[in-house]
């Protein structure tokens, strides 16, 4: 690596990292290290720092609370469909949005962004009969299908990446006889790399910590989601706490891990800087 | 077929013809969704709007009634000007805050995956889970910030221009810049797009500048921020769409109410009580077809300057 | 990489084969739609999560044993604005549950904007009486001429509780707990203490029994006064006696300071660090629930119930109903049998005591064996009494959402001084009669 900047430099951008790292990562360790607290503990004031004693019973009663396995699997079947399903969809209309000139794109575009600016509370209770009438609701269905037909918000944000692409590649690709899906598949996909993982890790974990999508439209508590299983540690009277706490970091590690392992593909995924600029 | 129909090719509307059928093509599937689940309930949510609707019996008209009901309602009047202090602040600070982590982490220093990784971790934690934790933050006695500020003495500050302490989530002048403040903690999904983006500014422009001797700062403003407009401009344009319709943490931490005196009943979190708790659907209807338009407005005022600013590689030919 | 795609992709296509059966149950039920239920299962959505989840489940299991006919599924959906769309939407699509518990107050509203349907049959051919309720209960569910729910829980709503030993901590007599407002005032000054950093404990926070809204009808009634004219359906907020009422919540406000309030309220804990468990509150409401908590989380907690205080001229003994009750929602499609279950819930001597004694609650239903068990508790024994005693609900009518909001605002606009008490209350008085013409006209 080479080592373009002064070492007092280096050490100020570590000090500062350290810092603000600390400052963002409290959310968190708070969460672990509630869930490993007695209940007296708990709300103990000033909070404890380190669980004092370190206890594992939030974790054994959460997993048996609530079918952790199956609502595992649930989750992860919804979550690859809507991965697939926003990334293939996104991509297209997005390239559709901003490559191709053509009458009545900017209108589409604006559209497909207006949608959403509508508070979805108003439109659910018509989009929930439209799903009742196509026999949809208590099933998965309202949760994947609509991913396969684009996502406003990647949508726009893959628009801006495609439109950062020089057009003298696309053009040269054009010359070199490729039709638009072929430019599409490869010039622009190849190039938009980063941005793709970028939107499929985002609906990822969109979709695992999403709660009302699942709340609104699964009746079956054995179709339950993690994010939705995780409302049964609320109570009327009396909370589970520290299960809350416990069952919250079980949901969320996977994520982080896949976040952490999967950070570099999508930062640092392009290498054709050569090409581009 | 396509093949046939390439731009070198001689005809221009022919060439504009498969323009538009490949437009069509591409964008299919988002036309698809619009068609199947979109037009309906966004139509029947305008036609509510002008309707005494409950959610559950039939709709009976009433005309322009809850768009006039709107324009004199305090708690609507009193919810827009919260939720536009709100966004005032949060979308810029939000945007600045993550810009700035994603230059600090774009740079090549040992562990760059776990910074991020702690970057973005707020992000991810539930938020019913972190409303406890925040109350306990913002305690005024024994709270990390205000320990804090009072280590740093800005509440010695405050003693001699005689402002009271602030109660954070307790004191109506004090709640909403919590908000602010806490609604800086999801910077962490910015970052990634800027970071993602960042790949994109050359390098070679970076090195010649930093030969002719540029300063940091001067490299940043002239050469990445130019490149990165394009993510940044969508970060405003999407932060204010979200900022609009903020009120989850709000409510979580206030118990659906708001409190204290108001101080935190964000527009939306009105609208969602019409909607599901006062049986006022029509009414709530009226009001996300309000703020639409102001959404709608603001997002077109945005897209209008953005010419100036915004620079796409794309668009030099 | 390719290698390893397609090994993976060969370990999922014989995991397909190998598990088929259970694969193909699996997309048949969350993709096509194809759960069959049987014709003798009926679908309860039910409000009891935490610590109440099991207990529920408990009763629910007792109920099938001794129907084994009837089979019983049930979704905890908590009675918040994200669930209430689920309800609502549900309903409006003609999908919904056979059963659903209702907060008391919200069932003349529910039934109002048509998401319930009345059990006037149901009620009259199983032979239920109006006594045999405690007449609050009765009251709240009994709406324009018809019956919509059975009341499942009553909670008494509150006893006056207060810690002996921060009595005694505070050179007061532990056994002499106030009659009267004047009395609760006197000993408030002297278990409120402060230290360096403002207040360290509080006689009592008038507006922080169970929220601002709630404070405001249980020191209203005290006080005197009336919420609702149902004859008339004039709302009566802004009455001379809620004034009072709330004037008197306001002056502690004057008196202690309230951002010295407030601060030390934003401390309390919960769970054993109840503030009222280790002495930073000294006296306070309970609900019937904090009984099995105190329990609980303070098992050596010295403390005593009875009567909240009222001033001169003011209700002696007041009190008002909460708690759950159970309907039929429009559209449900099994109501033979979810009323069975109903029954058996509701108004059943051995099935209300059953749920009564599992789930700590004190049934509706009057003839339930459970408060001969119950009666003489230490701790239950005062709830059993307020409870025959008992006179108010929260008013039954189509706006009470609204007015519960408008209360609330109210409060905490006085409390805040930023309006008079009057003035909150006559804007919290005029903006539901608003409301409420509004609902009424359009019948």
């Amino acid at each position: 690596m080479r080592n373009r900047f002064p070492i007092w430099k280096q050490i100020i951008t570590y000090i500062t990292l350290i810092v603000l790292s600390g400052i963002f990562s409290i959310p968190f360790f708070w969460l672990v290290t509630t869930s490993f607290k007695t209940d007296q503990n708990i709300s103990l004031w000033p909070p404890q720092i380190i669980p004092k004693p370190f206890t594992f019973q939030h974790y054994k009663a959460a997993v048996g609370t609530i079918p952790f396995g199956l609502y595992l699997v649930n989750t992860l079947v919804i979550c690859a469909l809507a991965v697939v399903g926003t990334v293939i969809s996104s991509s297209l209309v997005a390239y559709g949005l901003s490559r191709i000139k053509w009458k009545g794109r900017d209108a589409l575009f604006m559209i497909v962004l207006s949608t959403m600016m509508l508070p979805y509370q108003v439109v659910m209770v018509p989009l929930f009969a439209v799903y009742t009438k196509l026999g949809w609701v208590d099933t998965y269905l309202p949760l994947t299908v609509p991913a396969f037909l684009g996502n406003a918000f990647f949508i726009f944000l893959l628009r801006q990446f495609f439109m950062t692409v020089p057009h003298d590649l696309t053009e040269a690709a054009k010359l070199d006889g490729c039709n638009e899906f072929q430019v599409f598949r490869k010039v622009i996909v190849p190039l938009a790399k980063p941005a793709l993982a970028t939107v499929g890790l985002f609906t990822f974990i969109n979709t695992w910590n999403d709660f009302l999508g699942p709340l609104i439209y699964l009746f079956d508590e054995s179709h339950y989601t993690l994010s939705l299983g995780l409302q049964m540690f609320l109570g009327q009277y009396g909370n589970y706490f520290g299960r809350l706490m416990a069952a919250s970091t079980l949901v969320v590690l996977p994520i982080i891990i896949l976040f952490f392992f999967t950070q570099k593909t999508f930062i640092q995924g392009i290498t054709m800087s050569g090409i581009k600029g | 077929m396509t093949k046939k129909q390439r731009l070198t090719h001689k005809k221009v509307s022919h060439a504009r013809r498969a323009d538009l059928r490949n437009g069509l093509l591409f964008s299919s599937p988002v036309i698809i969704g619009l068609l199947l689940f979109t037009v309906y309930p966004v139509g029947a949510s305008l036609y509510y709007s002008f309707c005494n609707y409950t959610g559950l019996k039939p709709p009976t008209w009433v005309g322009m009634a809850n768009y006039h009901r709107l324009l004199t309602d305090p708690l609507v009047t009193k919810s827009l000007a919260n939720t536009a202090v709100f966004a005032a602040f949060s979308v810029p600070l939000g945007v600045a805050v993550a810009f700035w982590l994603a230059l600090l982490l774009n740079q090549k220093v040992r562990g760059m995956a776990l910074f991020r990784t702690l970057f973005y971790l707020p992000s991810i934690v539930p938020t019913v889970a972190t409303s406890v934790l925040w109350l306990w933050v913002l305690n005024p006695q024994y709270g990390i910030l205000p320990g804090i500020l009072r280590g740093i003495g800005v509440y010695s500050l405050f003693h001699m221009f005689g402002i009271p302490e602030p109660g954070w989530m307790a004191d109506p002048m004090w709640a909403k810049p919590a908000l602010i403040l806490m609604s800086l903690w999801g910077a962490g999904g910015s970052m990634i797009i800027f970071l993602a983006g960042l790949q994109d500014v050359p390098q070679d422009l970076f090195d010649a500048a930093e030969v002719d001797g540029a300063t940091t700062l001067h490299r940043t403003i002239h050469i990445t921020l130019p490149f990165m407009s394009p993510y940044i401009f969508f970060s405003i344009v999407m932060g204010l769409i979200g900022a609009a319709q903020y009120f989850t943490q709000a409510y979580v931490m206030t118990g659906g109410q708001g409190g204290p005196v108001n101080s935190t009943l964000f527009y939306a979190m009105y609208l969602f009580q019409n909607a599901f708790h006062f049986f006022k659907m029509g009414y709530a209807c009226a009001m996300a077809w309000f703020l639409f338009l102001v959404i709608l407005a603001a997002t077109i005022i945005v897209f209008k300057s953005s010419a100036r600013f915004v620079y796409y590689q794309g668009d030099a030919k | 990489m390719r290698k390893v795609v397609i090994i993976a992709l060969a370990v999922v296509v014989i995991g397909l084969i190998w598990f088929h059966k259970p694969v193909f149950s699996y997309i048949d039920a969350r993709f096509l739609g194809a759960t069959v239920s049987s014709p003798n299962e009926i679908v309860i959505w039910h409000p009891w999560g935490g610590t109440q989840k099991e207990l529920f489940e408990k009763v629910v299991k007792e109920f099938e044993r001794t129907h084994p006919d009837i089979k019983v599924k049930i979704v905890f959906t908590p009675n918040d604005l994200s669930n209430n769309q689920k309800f609502f939407s549900s309903v409006a699509a003609g999908k919904p549950p056979d059963v659903t518990f209702v907060d008391g107050p919200q069932v003349s509203e529910w039934a109002e904007q048509g998401a319930l349907q009345p059990l006037d049959k149901e009620v009259a051919a199983t032979g239920i009486k109006p006594g045999d309720y405690f007449t609050p209960c009765w009251k709240q569910n009994y709406y324009d001429g018809h019956v919509w729910a059975v009341t499942y829980c009553a909670d008494p709503n509150f006893a006056f509780a207060w810690n002996k030993k921060t009595f005694r901590d505070a050179g007061l007599d532990p056994n002499k707990p106030p009659k009267t407002i004047a009395e609760m005032d006197k000993l408030a000054e002297k278990l409120t203490k402060s230290g360096s950093r403002g207040l360290t404990s509080i006689g009592i926070i008038p507006w922080g029994q169970f929220g601002n809204a709630n404070s405001m009808y249980t020191w209203g009634w005290a006080f005197g006064g009336s919420f609702y004219d149902e004859k008339t359906h004039k709302v009566t907020a802004n009455d001379p006696k809620n004034v009072k009422a709330l004037e008197w919540m306001c002056s502690y406000a004057q008196k202690y300071g309230l951002t010295n309030i407030s601060n030390l309220a934003q401390g309390f804990g919960n769970l054993d660090r109840n503030p009222f468990y280790i002495g930073q509150l000294g006296m306070g409401c309970f609900h019937i629930s904090q009984v099995v908590d105190a329990r609980t989380y303070a098992p050596k907690l010295d403390y005593g119930l009875g009567y909240i205080p009222s001033p001169q001229g003011g209700e002696k003994h007041s009190s008002w109903i909460g708690g759950w009750c159970m309907a039929l929602p429009r559209g449900c499609k099994k109501p033979e049998l979810a009323w069975k279950f109903i029954k058996w819930m509701c108004a059943d001597v051995k099935g209300t005591a059953v749920a009564g004694k599992t789930q700590d609650l004190f049934p509706g239903y009057r003839k339930s064996t459970y408060f001969d068990e119950i009666k003489s508790d230490q701790r239950y024994g005062p709830f059993v009494e307020i409870l025959n005693q008992c006179k108010h609900q929260r008013p039954v009518m189509p706006a009470q959402a609204y007015y519960m909001g408008a209360l609330d605002r109210a409060v905490g606009q006085a409390v805040y001084g930023k309006m008079t008490p009057k003035a909150a209350l006559d804007q919290a008085t005029k903006e539901t009669q608003r409301e409420l013409d509004l609902r009424l006209a359009g019948k």
